[in-house]
């Protein structure tokens, strides 16, 4: 490679790092504890289990239990209901709001007992450690303008990922993998160690900030699905006046979604007006039932007056990509040792954006170091040449 | 000469594009399915984090090294200026 070349991804390297550092700090930090996600909210509040009154009792009707979490809530309406039989059977989730089209920061949290009926856990709608966490990490605490400049820099993150691994070539031709250069001055030891690491975590980092950048882009991602497919699947309601009053009956809708798609299960239904459904209907959003299946999410759109099968559509692939990459994003498909592993490996990508900003300033000093010897220099000369046509 | 090029390209990219290949398998492999795929997921993934470990250590023992040799070099100096 020629000199001029490897100058000029060294420029690319640094700039699109030194924009991008302090947010990937940021994003890595913050990330840390949201990995444990699941175990620290464990640990922080008390488990909660939704026992059956009796062995093998059956679940109450949604519509039931809706109906007793909007009574703990008056006032309220309903946004989305989620399901997780396999790590929270028999509970309910409900998030309710003051509108359907409130943001997610104003939503109230409500776990319930299918069996009972009873409200199981009711946080306060207020920001706790891990919200904090996440609402920093998903968008700065800036709603989606700052989660698309979160995008952006995952875009530069990539970038300097790209021109850093085209800087590896001439910087390790002579050299092992993974050598360390400790007896050379402290530089040298940093920048081995920032070679080492980057190329290591190379793979990692590339599929987390991938995952990542699809993710911000599920906002602009929904909106274009309700102006295209989900539009056009409920064309016919456009001239309709939003849905209002008494909805009909949740159980059945889920029931209705079940019988359209037999071989799948029900992970969530979005409230009419919500982003995830029409002005008109339940959204019932159908997974696979198998691992790989799971990700493949159909949603069944059920009239919320009339209770009638609208239509149901696989999802346009734009859809389909965010849903896929979001396990990617997050390392929650594996098992506790999976996040052990997504731990280490963001320890290390702290470690190479906090190396590279030390061979940052350790460049600059030493360039500024020599600058000064050279104008100390210059200036002698100026003198001592002065003093020579003085004479 | 074709062989010392290939030999060179080896030598220089065999391990990182080794450990990019391991690291989506261990990525991909968790999400066939459970059980036996995760155990392979996590041996597989721990790879990368053991080269690290292995070559990454002498970058902390040779903290004492370097001082040691700073030390070196300022007493030398401070000889220097006492002769």
């Amino acid at each position: 490679m020629r000199a001029q070349t490897i100058n000029r991804w060294f420029h690319i390297h640094k700039w699109t790092s030194l924009v991008c550092t302090l947010f990937l700090l940021m994003l890595c930090i913050t990330g840390l504890p949201l990995v444990f996600y699941e175990e620290i909210d464990h640990f922080l509040h008390d488990e909660i289990e939704a026992t059956p009154p009796t062995e093998g009792a059956p679940h109450l009707s949604a519509d039931v239990v809706l109906r007793a979490a909007m009574e703990e809530l008056p006032g309220k309406v309903a946004k989305y209901a989620f399901w997780d039989e396999d790590h929270h059977p028999g509970q309910l989730f409900l998030t309710l709001a003051d509108s359907a089209e409130a943001p997610i920061e104003a939503d109230h949290y409500l776990t319930m007992n299918q069996y009972t009926a009873h409200v199981l856990e009711a946080p306060p709608n207020e920001m706790d450690f891990m919200l904090v966490m996440y609402y920093l990490h998903v968008e700065m605490l800036a709603g989606i303008p700052g989660k698309l400049f979160l995008g952006f820099m995952g875009v530069l993150f990539m970038l300097s990922m790209i021109s850093g691994v085209v800087l590896y070539g001439p910087i390790m031709k002579r050299f092992d993998f993974g050598m360390i250069r400790t007896e050379k001055s402290r530089r040298l030891r940093w920048l081995d160690l920032h070679n080492l690491l980057g190329i290591v975590t190379l793979a990692w980092a590339s599929v987390v900030g991938i995952s990542g950048v699809i993710n911000t882009l599920a906002d602009p991602a929904l909106e274009a699905w309700r102006d295209g497919q989900l539009a056009e699947m409920v064309a016919t309601y456009k001239d309709q006046p939003k849905a209002s009053g008494e909805f009909a009956s949740l159980q059945a809708a889920l029931d209705t979604a079940r019988a359209a798609a037999p071989e799948m299960e029900v992970s969530f239904v979005a409230f009419p007006g919500t982003l995830y459904s029409s002005n008109h209907h339940y959204a019932v959003y159908m997974v696979g039932n198998t691992p790989l299946t799971s990700r493949i999410i159909k949603p069944a759109l059920i009239d919320a007056k009339t209770g009638q099968l609208t239509d149901m559509r696989d999802m346009p692939w734009y859809l389909k990509a965010i849903f896929i990459s979001q396990p990617f994003h997050f390392g929650d498909y594996g098992g506790i040792p999976m996040k052990i592993l997504w731990v280490v490996l963001d320890l290390f990508t702290i470690i190479v954006l906090i190396s590279g900003l030390y061979l940052w300033f350790a460049r600059r000093k030493a360039r500024a170091a020599q600058l000064k010897r050279v104008l100390r220099q210059a200036e002698s000369l100026t003198l001592s040449s002065l003093q020579e046509d003085a004479n | 000469m074709q062989t010392n090029q290939q030999h060179t390209f080896l030598k220089l990219w065999g391990i990182p594009v080794f450990l990019f290949v391991i690291t989506i398998a261990g990525l991909l492999l968790a999400i066939i399915g459970t059980g036996i795929w995760h155990g392979l997921s996590w041996i597989t993934l721990s790879i990368p984090v053991y080269f690290t470990v292995k070559h990454g250590k002498a970058f902390l023992s040779s903290h004492a090294v370097g001082e040691g040799d700073q030390k070196q070099k300022s007493s030398q100096k401070a000889k220097g200026r006492r002769q």
